[in-house]
Order: C-alpha cells, then sequence, then structure tokens
C-alpha cells in the first residue's frame, strides 16, 4: 500500500522536528525524490541538511541539489512510503489552495491509498477531550482513521459525517474520525487544517478510486523546546501508525543547532531584566 | 513632563501573518485567488544579457547620480484583501468600532529599468506590513517563467547569516563562503531563489547580513563596503571611489545605515 505522511506546521513544530529525525535517522532507505511547489507557503531556502559530521545522505540520489526550499518529497522504497517534509507554514488563508492543489494532485500522481497525518497540539476544546481515560497523563497521542472504502458516495458521506454541533462556538465533528481507545480526543474541529484536508481530498473526484485511508495522528505537547517531544513522537510513530518504519538511534540533522537559540535560557531576573 | 505612547502595538518577532488581512473565517473553505502579475508593456528581454534583482536596502549600490536607469516596462501585481475597520487602527486611535470588513485591491508596481550595456535592474520594496508573501511568491514564479534566458543575480539580506554569502551554481564569487546550516533565508530574496530553484532555472545570488524586519533591514559598515568591493564591476561604472562614495550616500539616505538614525546602534 502506497503510504504518503504529511506533517503539518503545529504546536512546537512537533511534526517537523519528528520528521526530520526520522529521514535523517533512516537517511539510507530515505531518498530526496522532488521539491514540490511552494507558492503556498512562507518563503524558505536553506542548505542541504544533514547529520553533523556526516554528508547529505539523503541528497545522494541527485548531484545537482544543492538547497533545500519549503516543501520537499523523500521516499522510502522499501516501505513504498513517501514523506512531506514542509519547513514553513502555509500562508495565510491559502490554506484551502495547499491541499486542493499541491496535495490531492500530490496523491493522485503518486497513487497514493493511505495518507497519515502529523499534528501536534497544546490542548483541544473541552467537548472534544475525553475524560474516562484511566490515567490521563500517559495519554499524549490521538490517533483518529477515516476510512473512505467504507464511502459509497465519498462527498456525500462526508456530508452526512460533518453533524456539526450547532451549539457550539467552534464547529466540532466527531464522526469524521474514529479514534482509538488510548486516544486524549474524540473528535477534530472544523477549523483545524485537517478537516480542509480532508474535505480537499474526499472531493477530488480523481482520488476516489485511489485513495482509501485518512489517518490523523496528534501529539499533546507544549510550546518550548519540543526538541524531546519530538523524539518521543519519533519513537511513537512505528506503534501508532505501523506503515512508518521504527526508529531504534535517533540522528539530529545541524540544521537544529539554530532552533532554540544559541544561548542557554536566562534564569536570573534583575531589575526587570532577564540576565 | 507628559510623555504620550507613541505606539500601544508591537509586532511581535515570531509574528507571521500580515496585519494587513484581518479575517476571522478561520474554517473556511473558500479557494482564495492569487495576486495577478502582469507586464506593464511588452518586452523582448533577448536583447538583455543579465537581470539584478535588489531589495530596496541593497539599492544603493546602484546609485542613479552614476548608474544611468532607464525605465524599460515593469511588473504590475494587484491582490484584494479584506480589512476589519475596527482592527486597522488597533490601539493607536480611539476610533469607532465599525464592524463588517471591507474589501480593498491593492495594486504594486515594479519598474524594470535597464542600465550599462546589456543589463536589467528589478528593485523590489518589499514592506511586511502591507504587502503579503504570497505577492513576492508569484512575482517570483512569474519571473522564473519570463526571464529565465538571462542571467539571474539576486541580490538580497537576511538576519540568520553572520558574513555576506554566495549563493547559485556556479556560485557568484567562489572566494565566498556558501550557506551552512542552520543558515537559512527567508524574506523575498527566498521567494524569487525558491521560484527559480523549483523551476530549475540558473541563478546567482549574494545575501548580505543585516539587521530588523523585512523590508526594513540595516546595513553593518564594513558589510556595506565588502558589497560596494563586489558590485563595482556589476554598476558598469568608472572610478571606483567615485561609485564608493556614491553608494555610501546613497546608503545613508536610504535609511538603511546601521547608527544613522535609530539612536539604538552607535
Amino acid at each position: 500500500m502506497t503510504t504518503l505522511l504529511l506533517p503539518l506546521v503545529s504546536t512546537g513544530n512537533v511534526p517537523q522536528l519528528s520528521t526530520d529525525l526520522l529521514l535523517h535517522s533512516l537517511s539510507p532507505r530515505f531518498k530526496f525524490v522532488q521539491e514540490l511547489t511552494s507558492l503556498h507557503l512562507y518563503p524558505f531556502v536553506g542548505p542541504l541538511d544533514h547529520v553533523p559530521g556526516q554528508k547529505a545522505a539523503l541528497y545522494d540520489s541527485v548531484t545537482d541539489k544543492r538547497y533545500t526550499t519549503a516543501l520537499e518529497l523523500f521516499y522510502d522504497q522499501q516501505r513504498d512510503l513517501y514523506v512531506v517534509q514542509q519547513r514553513s507554514p502555509v500562508l495565510q488563508h491559502y490554506e484551502n489552495n495547499f491541499c486542493k492543489e499541491v496535495v490531492a494532485p500530490l496523491v493522485k500522481q503518486l497513487r497514493v491509498q493511505h495518507v497519515i497525518v502529523l499534528d501536534s497540539t497544546e490542548g483541544v476544546e473541552e467537548a472534544l477531550a475525553r475524560r474516562n481515560l484511566p490515567d490521563p497523563t500517559s495519554y499524549r497521542y490521538s490517533v483518529g482513521t477515516c476510512d473512505l472504502s467504507e464511502f459509497e458516495n465519498v462527498a456525500q458521506e462526508f456530508q452526512d459525517r460533518l453533524h456539526i454541533d450547532e451549539k457550539s462556538n467552534t464547529s466540532l465533528n466527531t464522526t469524521l474520525f474514529r479514534f482509538s481507545e488510548t486516544s486524549f480526543q474524540n473528535g477534530i474541529t472544523t477549523e483545524q487544517f485537517v478537516f480542509k484536508l480532508c474535505y480537499h481530498l474526499t472531493h477530488a473526484a480523481s482520488l476516489h478510486a485511489v485513495l482509501t485511508k485518512i489517518t490523523y495522528v496528534n501529539v499533546l505537547v507544549q510550546e518550548g523546546d519540543n526538541s524531546e517531544d519530538a523524539a518521543a513522537a519519533c519513537q511513537n510513530l512505528h506503534r501508532l501508525a505501523p506503515e512508518i518504519p521504527s526508529v531504534s538511534e535517533l540522528h539530529a540533522p545541524a540544521s537544529w543547532s539554530g532552533v532554540y537559540g544559541v544561548r542557554d535560557a536566562p534564569t536570573a531576573f534583575d531589575e526587570g531584566l532577564y540576565i | 513632563m507628559l510623555f504620550k505612547q507613541w505606539n500601544n502595538f508591537t509586532e511581535p518577532r515570531h509574528h507571521l501573518d500580515a496585519p494587513i488581512d484581518e479575517r476571522d473565517e478561520l474554517d473556511s473553505l473558500k479557494i482564495e485567488p492569487f495576486p495577478q502579475v502582469s507586464l506593464a508593456k511588452s518586452i523582448d528581454f533577448s536583447d538583455f544579457k543579465r537581470l539584478i534583482i535588489v531589495g530596496k536596502t541593497l539599492e544603493p549600490l546602484f546609485p542613479r547620480n552614476l548608474v544611468a536607469r532607464r525605465e524599460v516596462s515593469g511588473f504590475k501585481i494587484t491582490w484584494h484583501t479584506e480589512i476589519n475597520e475596527s482592527q486597522k487602527f488597533r490601539e493607536d486611535f480611539q476610533s469607532e468600532e465599525i464592524a463588517g470588513s471591507m474589501r480593498a485591491e491593492h495594486t504594486l508596481e515594479l519598474p524594470i529599468e535597464s542600465f550599462g550595456q546589456d543589463s536589467l535592474i528589478l528593485c523590489i520594496h518589499e514592506n511586511f506590513l502591507r504587502v503579503s508573501p504570497i505577492v513576492w511568491n508569484i512575482l517570483g514564479f512569474e519571473i522564473a517563467k519570463y526571464c529565465s534566458g538571462l542571467e539571474l543575480l539576486v541580490l538580497g539580506t537576511a538576519d540568520t547569516i553572520q558574513e555576506i554569502k554566495s549563493l547559485g551554481l556556479p556560485a557568484y564569487d567562489a572566494n565566498l563562503p556558501t550557506l551552512i546550516p542552520p543558515e537559512f533565508i527567508t524574506s523575498f530574496t527566498a521567494s524569487i531563489l525558491t521560484q527559480l530553484i523549483v523551476l530549475k532555472v540558473p541563478f546567482q545570488a549574494l545575501i548580505a547580513p543585516s539587521e530588523g524586519p523585512s523590508g526594513f533591514e540595516k546595513l553593518r559598515l564594513t558589510t556595506m563596503d565588502q558589497l560596494i568591493d563586489l558590485c563595482w564591476p556589476l554598476s558598469q561604472t568608472h572610478a571606483r571611489d567615485d561609485y564608493a562614495k556614491a553608494c555610501h550616500r546613497h546608503w545613508k539616505l536610504n535609511g538603511t545605515a546601521m547608527g544613522a538614525q535609530a539612536g539604538l546602534y552607535v
């Protein structure tokens, strides 16, 4: 089954950092495929990233590549797994364009049957939070699946499954994804990027015969240095979505050295200034 | 003595959304139209050898009193925004709250000028408060489409580097360092370079270290002196001393000299 992993730019950049760890820790099996259209994203150009002390192994397969852009595609032939790395956020108001004009055509072009969306959040709407978890602190991951093969008329089923709660200020949906027992949430809101993505993937007529499943993996994190959250998420990805290979030894790329600044966080407070 | 606070609202450095567009429709499923880019008048790019794309911060490297620039065409970019009037003025004025939003059309004209024997120059005046990065992304796409037959040289700035970087295949100057992780480029420079990279259009670029928000950066004296050495051959002017003097003068007039105006950098 051809699978595509799509990390969303979200709280603490945990999906991006986890994808970095996945790609660079398993760089012998992942290979760069191509740059994707970055028109809808904040501009970004950087050098080829690599694990410190090693060459840029991810880009071995291309000879003339010298710079990375905001959106790139990698492939693991062993698992028939495509991975998108998105290095900057989608521009304000262009989220729908991005889903319809970049992701949907990519899914069609690669004949992807299963899309895994990796997201992170500081918390979920009160109405969506699961309250009966045995130990809420130990459940940091939500996994929801949307089985499109169950849909006969995808667009109609999508409409039927919306069941938006009109009493709430935020529109909530608890039927599109079926969340696992241990998930910390039981639905999504219509303001979330994943909702727009599902809408455009299910409404692209050309994908009806191809795409069969969308899996939504959400990680509970807090703002700040999220490198450890990313490491934990990367090591749990295989358990949450078996299509993703397991990573035994994590290697962070050189670009991480600039993520949180070059100085230690200030600890002293003197006359109103952190020093 | 009463000191009046001149601006209560300070834009945080991590704030990405352009403050010009205040729509709150977070759950909208509508497709947004792209900005429209057109050439003001047709131009035969094959008459020229090189196109230099330069940001406002580095425009003093092509001083008008020495480099005779003549407008030959221009890019005209049009886009729409919706402004929520009650938020437009934020706390600067105690204006009346006006409900509803207002659709506004914006047009930006960027002249393409010729100079010297065979060169074109396109100067980009970036302003993150008024112009969304989508405009520069689309402009980059059009430049890659229209100008791929020219030698393209992009002169930009970045606050994430410490020294002048040379990019391209081959690099503009092999003696200068190139980007190494975790360095990266954003702003219009990255918009244009991204489209050139994605569409496999050959380019060269010089990126200078700067400080300040996009479009309002300031340059150090040492950086400016180094840029003058690098750009003198491009300017196609004769006397190097006159060129250096004119560059310094325009750099200060342009408001991009560090320490010249702010009072913070001395």
